[in-house]
């Protein structure tokens, strides 16, 4: 009995390996590799505004991207935010962006448990031209939290 | 008194858990491969969870589907099937614990269980995980038609004997 269980629990560390192995592999070829573990390698250079900063700049009017895909940006963002999705980003820059001032401060936030959506869209921005990035890598949830305006 | 041993017979039968292995073989290779197709739309719906933390993400989305795949494969084939369908027994059990905690969280999202093209988040999703898991069930207790490692160790052994 015990021979069994052990062989059992081999052949399915054995299939959980090959799968593993399998599924590695073929991300090494084609045009579409994922980053094996997303924000390791890419880490942005963009600088981090803090959450009462981010609120002073707020009120003076700075413009705020949100990042996340338009249905989470639709349950709720920083008031006045524009949303622009790391996953459509081409095709949301070009609407929201139709005059850019590329020395204009913009602050970016959209980061969340399972995904780093502002430091996609900060290198995207960063690559596009615009040079004063800040990242509120607290996200909503912090500016929530504190109370400050959301929208709808 | 028979009459009620007919159908419980018919459920018990090996012919009936191999039948069920071959449809779930056929499920998991369908499943694995629209997923294998566009790894990077799966990521995103693994990420629309908000389950798996950031790092975890992608690592998921590119080898999830080929452990399908493999489970599918081993099914089909009858090799190592006791441990694939335990595997998938798991599988599932996790799968159905991650939808239903979103559901309950008020996640809106596809299931992503064939890919990104699928159906919405509801419990008639969870409870088709649930049963498709009763299935593997199924399947490790009855199944024991062309089980082609247990013929290998067995003609070993009988080698053995001589």
């Amino acid at each position: 009995m015990a021979t069994q269980t052990r062989t059992l629990i081999q052949r399915m560390l054995l299939i959980l390996a090959l799968g593993v192995s399998l599924g590695l592999l073929n991300n090494t070829k084609g045009p579409d590799k994922l980053e094996i573990v997303s924000g390791w390698s890419s880490k942005t250079h963009v600088p981090p505004i803090n959450i009462q900063e981010a609120r002073r700049k707020h009120l003076k009017g700075i413009l705020f991207v949100d990042a996340r895909p338009n249905s989470q940006y639709r349950l709720g963002h920083i008031a006045g935010a524009i949303n622009i999705p790391a996953d459509l980003f081409d095709f949301a820059y070009k609407m929201r962006f139709t005059n850019p001032r590329y020395q204009d401060e913009i602050i970016v936030y959209g980061k969340t448990f399972s995904r780093l959506y502002d430091e996609k869209v900060c290198r995207r921005l960063s690559s596009m031209g615009h040079e004063n990035l800040r990242i509120l890598s607290t996200g909503l949830s912090a500016w929530q939290a504190e109370g400050y305006p959301t929208e709808p | 008194m028979k009459a009620f041993n007919f159908p419980k017979k018919i459920l018990m039968h090996p012919i009936l858990a191999f039948c069920l292995r071959i449809y779930l073989a056929s499920l998991l290779v369908y499943a694995a491969i629209h997923k294998i197709i566009d790894p990077a739309a799966f990521a995103n719906i693994i990420a629309g969870y908000e389950l798996l933390p950031h790092w975890a993400v992608n690592l998921s989305a590119l080898t999830l589907p080929w452990l399908e795949l493999i489970c599918g494969f081993f099914l089909a084939t009858g090799i190592f099937v006791r441990s694939a369908t335990l595997f998938l027994i798991l599988l599932f059990f996790l799968f159905t614990g991650a939808l239903s905690v979103s559901l309950l969280r008020g996640v809106s999202a596809t299931c992503g269980c064939f890919g990104p093209v699928g159906d919405e988040l509801s419990w008639t999703t969870i409870i088709r995980d649930v049963f498709w898991m009763l299935l593997c069930i199924h399947v490790l207790k009855y199944d024991r038609y062309l089980h082609v490692d247990k013929k290998i160790l067995l003609s070993d052994f009988n080698l053995y004997r001589a």
